[in-house]
């Protein structure tokens, strides 16, 4: 074991298994992965992405970019995980990635002798012949060999959620400034969130020796959050990431439920939330970074402050014989630190010259820079620049920090530098956002908390809360120094970029290929990508590109941080939109009648409609919905309209609304009537048609297609408000109050006859086509009735409140027995609307005019209506525009095929000689043959002329003949009937 | 973002839905004899600012207001809100048939 | 005619305790009343004569004195007023319906009272909107969105809340509600 006795923020009560590559293990609550890992003595955890060199654990935090594992079995599987952001769990079970064979011998690691040849824009150049050979055999070999994880390639078993949060101050990061920010605000009154993306509060207290006030900063920490939960006005959000700032305020976080432990949990694992905040600190500390010299990637080179979090806050022995390579005074403080634990630290090397070392029980070389490592599965030496060789199993290495500034990026931030402490700090930040803490560039903690304390009060008076006595805190931390970048370059092998195996060399080949910006230089050998988004390599590539350009780091600039800061499972991005509940679905009021008797439902937008309604023995859809066709036309059948959008228009003015937005005219419209209506855009083209009855002189009622039900109602809104403001007149939608059916065929007015209250005369005389009123039902349950038909028949279309409906159906196919009453479907539906050549959305397809609908004479000419203007363009309104017709196969034994084109006979098929196309299709059972509709040229003037219906996805080519669009009973008399 | 709604408060944008440049509540009369270049400089002409622009939303899970808002297109910053019957009324001279 | 048909709602008169989260299903009597532009001046004095009380700013609602007639406004020219007897009606819509447009609404909506401890969290996972005292006071009545669905949420205590929505989604909104209830359980 390498876990030291007596230290650390562990409970070695709690026991937990795991296992690695197999390999049973064990840790205790408390640990991560990553420290769970070492406590093993397994520096070893994976391959790196292209060359596939042994890698280890090099940080203990999200900015790890080596330490990537395949994390749990089968559905549940995960890849590139980051082995240091996972807290264990009982049963974990991890593998290592990316390779072919044991990890410790893995067969393509050829290609990191191959590495010459594999440097930045290699597959660019290489894999370029011939063509064809790319998808097909060099992408899936490089895919594999250059892949890191994998998918499970099975649907998610686990659950997400999603929520929002409302809050005075966000603070981001529960780190020193963070939890004396919250303090702070907590004790004035304000509306707080304090999120940190560890289990654990108290960020770098919890890795470090530091007194606070003569205690130490683990208890400070403790005591802080202790009186943080006892306040009301405080959510603690620890395991949430907030991934990212947004307009207005907006934060985007992912908290962790679950941890990670999938299986054994049915609430969500993780949680999406959506922080909307008046204020924010951004209190998210800093990242270090390291340091380049031949080989610095070798399994247990590691960052220093992570290797003296390891020892103080998991009590992890990491090696035998330790090293630390610093530039600043933070190495030191790592050196000391394992020092009091017992470690054995062998040497520490630190590049500046001209310091005093802090400590003396140690040894150490000042000036001096390691150049080269030694070691194939773990480091076992180095060497340093005057030759002096050293045997180590760990180098801590501490090139400086770099403020974790991302989130101040998101909305177009540009860092700024900061020559003192050799980092970039955040520039403009999104509005209502401060910087606190080693986030802003300060690095020692009286610093940071005086900041604070600052910051905070001009805060909390801009909120409106009062500031009470100022928290006095004073640590034992010293001001911070650290070295400028080197300016030269290291020489050998030397790694930028852990993650995507960057090194010095690839930048040089980018820059002398051209590709200097730093943005190309990104794309082109891929620094700073994927999971880790470059916390540990970006600045410093930046460093080395800064030298080949011979220009100052800030003059070299920065690439620009997007959302998120650290991955974000697609998962929670669903959410709960998922499989049955991906979206919302409305059903109709005859939903659970129609479910009875087995119909089958077609999504309709957000609508369950019943498509038709099979019998015992039916074989094919066509045999149920010919069936309801021929029942309904020859005696009575019934079909749920609900869908259509109904909108009630009431007002003085709503006639004159209606004279507006239609294109044909409704002023004259007379009480009890009902018109069909046709609305355009303001451009000529067709929007959306339906009918509108008039109940009395200040109120219509609308019906609109159900696909634009919305848009319509929105349109109207927009002509109501901004259009015509002075005008009373009022909308409301109705679709969901009034259940809505269409009774047809020739017995639909005896059956009405049947269920409506005495003395209601719906006589032809009385109530003719296209007549409307109030009317009464089942002893006096209120009812609006319409004279109209869409299926060409006697017909009618009842509404009645929706609470009736389900009894309403129950009652009418009872009392319609003796009519052959049929319950009919929208393909029923559908075919009648084709045999009567009835537009419908295939038509008004939003290419369409009124004249190619064949209702070019409809439109007003005379007064100012929505699009009439516009529809009188040349091209719109010609004789050779394209004309709604219909189409009849010459063989009746072919069937149409929607969406075929239209060519003259004996012409080449192909664009330049296409007329139309056909958009709707359908079997006529009164005709018994296929019938379309579709749009030609002139087609109003060829009828009887035969052409060719081509469809170019088969080549078929039917011969049709133009004929009218209304195929049955042109001239009306049964509707009229 | 969040759209301060003038009655109701700020509001996430998830609420509303966009249309476009505000020009389109200045719409041309039909008068004989029939202008067809302004229908089309109506229909199809904007300016597309770099910086303020006013524009057109529609509150539809809210209270179906239409509202003119003023937002910096580079900043997304929300300058102003005002349903558009009170920026019509406040345009008159700009607009032939309110 | 000598048939009757009878009424359902739409979640067939739902109870369901889910941790500390009641659900119930209530379904008052829901009528819009749009203001004739010539009536706006006097909306205020013709609403209190007719219904002894004050009419609520937007977003905002107002109770009779027995709390069984609810007035809410939704936007300058709209309320909505919700009546929890049937018998009270007639005599109050018969009098409006002078002199403002009056539409039935009543089956239009499906509605769910959620009540108990956990509301807030409950409704924290769907509802976009700060609840808090504060900001969302017992009696405010606003719409929003939820899980793609419009809803108007009226807080009618400290701990229980209307939530009106459209009611040919119903079941959608109950099991956007139900799995709010349950992974917070």
């Amino acid at each position: 074991m390498f876990r030291l006795e007596n230290r650390g923020l562990i409970n070695r009560e709690k026991r937990l298994n795991f296992s690695f590559n197999g390999k049973k293990l064990h840790g205790y609550e408390g640990d991560t992965l990553a420290s769970a890992l070492l406590a093993n003595g397994n520096h070893l955890v994976g391959r790196s992405f292209k060359y596939h060199r042994p890698r280890g654990i090099f940080s203990s935090g999200s900015e790890e970019p080596s330490a990537l594992i395949q994390l749990g079995l089968g559905a549940n599987t995960e890849p590139n995980i980051r082995a240091t952001t996972i807290q264990l769990f009982n049963d974990l079970v991890a593998n290592s990635q990316n390779h072919f064979g044991p990890l410790e011998w893995d067969f393509m690691r050829v290609n990191d002798f191959l590495s010459p040849f594999l440097s930045a824009g290699f597959y660019y150049k290489t894999f370029m012949w011939p063509k064809s050979f790319w998808e097909k055999i060099y992408e899936p070999i490089i895919r594999k060999a250059a892949g890191l994880g994998k998918l499970s390639g099975e649907p998610d078993p686990s659950t997400y959620d999603k929520g929002f949060l409302h809050c005075d101050l966000l603070i981001i990061g529960a780190g020193p400034s963070g939890l004396l920010s919250a303090l702070m605000a907590a004790r004035g009154g304000a509306k707080v969130i304090i999120a940190d993306e560890d289990f654990l509060l108290g960020g770098s207290l919890n890795g470090d020796h530091t007194q606070i006030n003569n205690d130490t900063g683990v208890n400070w920490v403790k005591k802080t959050i202790e009186e943080l939960i006892s306040f009301k006005n405080v959510r603690l959000m620890p395991k949430t990431t907030i991934y990212g700032a947004f307009d207005h305020g907006i934060f985007g976080a992912l908290e962790i439920k679950t941890n990670f432990d999938r299986i054994k949990s049915d609430k969500p694992r993780q949680v999406l939330w959506r922080i909307y905040a008046k204020q924010s600190v951004l209190c998210s500390g800093s990242s270090e970074r390291s340091l380049l010299f031949g080989n610095n990637d070798r399994p247990a080179i590691m960052l220093s402050r992570s290797v003296r979090q390891y020892c103080n806050r998991w009590g992890i022995i990491p090696g035998k014989k330790i090293s630390i390579y610093t530039n600043n005074d933070d190495g030191w403080i790592t050196a000391k630190d394992l020092k009091e634990a017992g470690c054995n630290v062998v040497m520490v090397i630190d590049e500046r010259p001209d310091i005093i070392a802090p400590i003396k029980n140690v040894d150490y070389r000042l000036g001096k820079k390691v150049v080269e490592t030694k070691g194939s599965l773990r480091i076992s030496s180095i060497r340093l620049d005057d030759g002096t060789k050293v045997e180590t199993d760990c180098l801590a290495v501490s090139g400086g920090f770099n403020p974790n500034v991302h989130l101040t990026c998101h909305e177009r931030g540009r860092p700024q530098w900061q020559e003192k402490n050799q980092c970039f700090i955040p520039g403009k930040t999104p509005k209502g956002m401060e910087v606190v803490g080693a986030a802003s560039g300060v690095f020692d903690l009286n610093s940071i908390f005086e900041e604070t304390t600052l910051k905070m009060k001009k805060i909390l008076s801009y909120l409106g809360y009062k500031h009470r006595k100022v928290i006095k805190l004073t640590a034992d931390h010293k001001p911070y120094n650290v070295s400028a970048f080197s300016k030269s370059l290291a020489k050998g092998k030397v790694w930028i970029d852990l993650q995507n195996d960057v090194t010095i060399k690839d930048i040089k080949i980018a820059v002398q290929e051209g590709f200097h910006s730093v943005e190309l230089l990104k794309r082109y050998t891929t620094l700073g990508m994927a999971t880790d988004q470059g916390k540990t390599s970006n600045v410093l590539g930046l460093s080395v590109l800064s030298i080949l350009k011979n220009k100052p780091i800030e003059e070299v600039g920065t690439t620009i941080y997007r959302p998120p800061f650290t991955p974000v499972p697609i998962g929670a991005f669903a959410g709960r939109s998922r499989g049955k509940h991906f979206k919302p679905f409305r059903l109709t009021p005859s939903h659970q009648w129609a479910e009875q008797r087995n119909a089958v439902f077609v999504e309709t937008g957000n609508w369950l409609r019943a498509q038709w309604f099979p019998l015992a023995g039916e074989r094919t859809w066509r045999e149920s919905v010919d069936r309801e066709v021929l029942q309904t036309r020859e005696s009575v059948g019934i079909c749920d309209v609900t869908t259509l959008g109904k909108i009630d228009i009431k007002g003085r003015d709503a006639g004159a609304f209606l004279n507006f937005v239609y294109a044909n005219n409704f002023g004259k419209l007379a009480v009890g009537k009902v018109r069909y209506g046709l609305m355009l855009r303001d451009d000529g083209i067709a929007f959306d048609d339906g009918t509108t009855a008039r109940f009395s002189e200040d109120h219509f009622v609308m019906t609109t297609t159900t696909a634009n039900a919305v848009t319509v109602f929105r349109h109207l809104e927009f002509c109501r408000q901004c259009l015509k403001p002075a005008w009373d007149v009022h909308l409301l939608s109705t679709t969901d109050h009034w259940a809505q059916f269409a009774i047809a065929g020739p017995n639909s007015r005896a059956l009405l006859s049947e269920i409506l209250d005495p003395k209601i005369d719906i006589s032809n005389e009385s109530f003719p086509f296209m007549a409307c009123g109030k009317v009464s039902i089942f002893n006096g349950i209120e009812a609006r009735l319409f004279r109209i038909s869409f299926s060409g028949e006697l017909a009618y279309e009842l509404a009645l409140p929706r609470r009736y409906a389900s009894s309403f159906m129950e009652h009418i196919f009872e009392i319609g027995k003796k009519f052959n009453l049929v319950p009919y479907g929208t393909e029923a539906l559908g075919v009648m609307r084709i045999e009567k050549g009835h537009a419908a959305g295939n038509e008004l397809n939003g290419q369409t005019t009124a004249n190619n609908l064949g209702l070019g004479k409809m439109v007003s000419k005379l007064n100012d209506c929505i699009g009439n203007t516009m529809s009188e363009r040349e091209k719109i309104d010609g004789e050779a525009v394209l004309k709604l017709v219909g189409f009849a196969p010459t063989n009746k034994m072919q069937s149409l095929v929607a969406g075929s084109h239209f060519i003259s006979k004996g012409k080449p098929a192909k664009l330049a000689n296409d007329e139309g196309w056909m958009s709707s299709v359908a079997f006529s059972p009164m005709l018994n043959k296929s019938i379309g509709l579709g749009f030609i040229k002139a087609g109003d003037q060829r009828f009887g002329e035969k052409v060719d219906s081509v469809n170019p996805l088969n080549k078929e080519v039917i011969e049709v003949e133009i004929t009218s669009p209304h195929f049955f009973d042109p001239k009306g008399d049964r509707l009229r009937g | 973002m969040i759209i301060p709604h003038p009655h109701l408060g700020p509001r996430d944008a998830c609420e509303f839905v966009y249309k476009g440049d505000a020009e389109l509540v200045f719409r041309p009369e039909r008068v004989a004899p029939v202008d067809y270049d302004t229908f089309h400089n109506y229909l199809y002409l904007r300016q597309n600012p770099a910086g303020a622009h006013k524009e057109l939303w529609y509150h539809e899970y809210g209270d179906r207001s239409w509202l003119v808002v003023t937002r910096n297109t580079q900043t997304h910053e929300i300058l102003k809100v005002e349903f558009a019957s009170e920026y019509l009324s406040g345009q008159k001279d700009r607009k032939s048939n309110v | 005619m000598d048939k009757k048909i009878s009424p359902t709602t739409p979640l067939s008169g739902l109870h369901s305790v889910i941790g500390n989260v009641t659900l119930n299903e209530v379904n008052p009597e829901i009528f819009c009343i749009s203001i004739p532009k010539e009536m706006n001046k006097k909306v205020a004095s013709e609403f209190k004569r007719i219904l002894k009380f004050d009419i609520p700013i937007i977003g905002q609602s107002s109770l009779n004195k027995n709390s069984t007639i609810r007035l809410i406004r939704n936007s300058l020219d709209q309320f909505f007023i919700l009546f929890e007897k049937a018998s009270e009606v007639a005599g109050v819509m018969n009098s409006l319906e002078k002199y403002f447009y009056i539409t039935e609404q009543s089956d239009a909506w499906v509605g769910i009272e959620i009540s108990g401890k956990s509301s807030y969290s409950c409704l924290e996972r769907i509802c976009p909107l700060d609840l808090s005292t504060e900001s969302f006071g017992v009696n405010t009545a606003v719409r929003t969105l939820m899980e793609h669905l419009n809803v108007l949420i009226i807080k009618t205590t400290e701990e229980s809340f209307l939530l009106l929505s459209a009611s040919s989604s119903a079941k959608s909104f109950l099991n956007a509600v139900e799995t709010s209830a349950e992974n917070i359980a």
